[in-house]
């Protein structure tokens, strides 16, 4: 008469009275194996957004979605033209403006409220909520290193030497208030492919109409004499006559070269003071490329020179953003 | 046989007994380890089968107001990946659209190929009404009515480069200021050809000729009088081609015309200071009248 163990009090005193051979280790073994593998394998790897990490450890952060609607285009072209106002402010503050260049300045401030007051409608009726305060990205990158050119200051970081100060805040201060209205305008132009409806697009190139003839009167201020771009005369065909000047030469001691220096180098050097000049007609087409602004003490005859972007990716005014 | 020789057979025989019955458990939990394993893949393997029915049920939920083309909705996560413009390919349907806000009504343009790729598009034009939501991008091309609008628009140009003719030949101006006005009249010709270009065969190709001669005594006077008609005319292409871009549909035909009337604009302004207005508000004002293709024939 066979002993059935029972179950509960007598198997695992019998499985664990077996002896394990070889055999029965090394068939267990890759059994495990190959079971974990075979889960290894299947597991979807690419949704496992949760790492193995050892210990506490706070959840990622997540960037909020940025989706580019039509509320925001008109959220950040509201907010250019705060910061517009701003660069005006430091135009009057730094450049020790005549009292008509400060009526001048004054009157294209209030055109940018004017404007500010219709784009903030506009965000609404696209379904965001109106902007009330300047573009961040656009003041902490643009109008600080201008200021900073016109003021001057002390060497910061990896610099080498100090900012001087501008030798020559008045011209600065125009040249940036040019550059302010000619950023409208092309920014306004920009943004109509941008919008997903006509009634937007015809609403933003109002005001890139009125900033673009304020940057036209604004060039005609600082020299009467450039009214339309010599290149763009010359696209025209017509004959116009240029003047060219030669750059002066200097003949300088080259001792390093053979024969001690008695050989002689000629070296061109480049005008010095040469500023940057504006027309009231730049282009045949409005064009959407960066607005380009020179301006501070000139260093090996060049000037500080700064490429502003119209709004893209990186300085649109999102939906998310809150906070001025 | 013994006693002894019977107990070993005895114990043998319940040894043996043992080692059955424990191998047969043995089997029974590796068997049913391999079940639960098995069970435990069903819902991989589920998910596999079911992977590509998952994106398309993502790619059509459009309810939320975002549209996004050809299931990339992982560009929604990052602002780097929203893109708008020119900017980027979207394979997106023009012909497929759901238009209810009063919007774009795409017509089946199968070369739009631009645009957004993420477009939250709203179509009211009251605060207090829910954003519409259309789920195509607007076309790169003219649509049929574009094109007629796009033909108004080279006609006008090359009526203003015309009338500028008149006044160039009349040697109305000398010096700087007739560089000025040839080169707005070069502009003038080169906005014409590229809205041709812009149309091909369908561009008219020919000035409004009601409307030239209407204004050419204008262009025919003193350098002041006839400062003051271009200037006019110049803020009227303005006021023409906002209302034009306010109609297109295709984005192409928009920033084209777009382009050209921001240097008309600046245009105004340089004739405002050829024919010698000092005050700088009138110098910017603009006071145009928009023409309409119904109010001139464009052939």
């Amino acid at each position: 008469m066979m002993n059935t163990p029972q179950m509960s009090n007598d198997l695992l005193p019998a499985i664990a009275s077996q002896e394990l051979s070889r055999r029965g280790l090394l068939r267990v073994g890759g059994i495990t194996v190959a079971l974990a593998a075979l889960v290894a394998a299947c597991g979807d790897n690419a949704t496992d957004h949760n790492p193995a990490r050892i210990g506490e450890s706070p959840p990622l952060p997540v960037l909020p979605d940025g989706v580019v609607n039509d509320g925001v285009l008109f959220r950040t072209a509201t907010s250019i033209h705060y910061s517009i106002i701003d660069a005006h402010g430091i135009a009057k503050k730094l450049g020790k403006l005549s009292k008509d260049q400060t009526a001048i300045v004054d009157l294209y401030t209030e055109a940018s409220k004017q404007s500010i007051k219709d784009l903030q409608k506009w965000s609404v009726t696209a379904g965001s909520k109106a902007w009330t305060c300047a573009n961040p990205r656009f003041d902490r990158v643009i109008l600080s290193p201008i200021s900073d050119r016109i003021t001057g200051r002390k060497k910061q970081g990896s610099e080498e030497t100090d900012v001087q100060p501008s030798d020559d805040p008045n011209r600065d201060a125009m040249a940036l208030v040019h550059a302010g209205e000619s950023l409208l305008a092309a920014m306004h132009q920009a943004l109509i492919p941008q919008f997903s409806l006509p009634k937007y697009r015809a609403a933003t190139i109002v005001h890139g109409d009125t900033a673009a003839r304020r940057a036209a009167a604004i060039a005609h201020v600082i020299n009467p004499d450039n009214i339309v771009n010599p290149t763009t005369l010359q696209n025209a065909n017509l004959d116009i006559s240029t003047t060219t000047t030669a750059a002066a030469t200097t003949t300088t001691q080259n001792i390093a070269a053979a024969g001690g220096g008695a050989a002689a180098t000629t070296t061109t050097v480049t005008a010095t003071g040469a500023i940057q000049q504006y027309y009231m007609v730049p282009s045949q087409f409005g064009t959407l490329s960066a607005v380009q602004l020179a301006l501070g003490a000139f260093s090996s005859g060049n000037q500080f020179s700064i490429n502003i972007e119209t709004p893209s990716l990186n300085s649109f005014v999102y939906d998310y953003q809150t906070d001025c | 046989m013994d006693i002894k020789e019977a107990a070993h057979i005895d114990a043998a025989e319940h040894s043996d007994s043992v080692a059955d019955y424990g191998a047969t458990v043995r089997r029974r939990i590796i068997v049913a380890g391999l079940s639960g394993t098995a069970l435990s893949l069903v819902p991989f393997l589920a998910r596999s089968a079911g992977a590509s029915g998952k994106n398309v049920a993502a790619t059509s939920s459009s309810s939320s107001g975002t549209f996004t083309a050809n299931s990339t909705d992982s560009l929604n996560n990052s602002p780097s990946g929203a893109s708008t413009g020119g900017a980027g390919s979207s394979n997106s349907d023009a012909g497929a659209t759901v238009n209810s806000g009063g919007g774009y009504n795409g017509t089946g343009d199968s070369t739009n190929t631009s645009s957004a790729v993420t477009i939250r598009a709203t179509g009211s034009s009251t605060a207090d009404t829910a954003a519409a939501t259309t789920t195509t991008a607007p076309p790169k091309r003219p649509t049929a009515d574009d094109k007629a609008l796009l033909g108004f628009a080279q006609s006008i140009e090359l009526t203003i480069r015309n009338l500028y003719d008149v006044a160039i030949d009349l040697g109305s101006f000398d010096g700087p200021s007739l560089n000025a006005v040839k080169a707005i009249r070069e502009a003038h010709g080169a906005y014409a050809q590229s809205i041709s270009g812009l149309l091909g065969r369908v561009a008219p190709n020919a000035p409004i000729v009601a409307l030239f001669n209407a204004l050419k005594r204008d262009f025919s006077g003193s350098p002041d009088e006839v400062a003051a008609a271009a200037r006019a005319l110049e803020n009227t292409a303005v006021a023409t081609h906002i209302d034009i871009v306010g109609q297109l549909i295709g984005i192409d035909g928009s920033a084209l015309i777009g382009s050209m009337l921001v240097v008309e604009a600046r245009h105004a302004t340089v004739l405002a200071t050829i024919g010698g207005v000092a005050e700088l508000s009138k110098q910017l004002a603009s006071t145009g009248k928009a023409l309409s293709p119904s109010d001139y024939s464009t052939k």
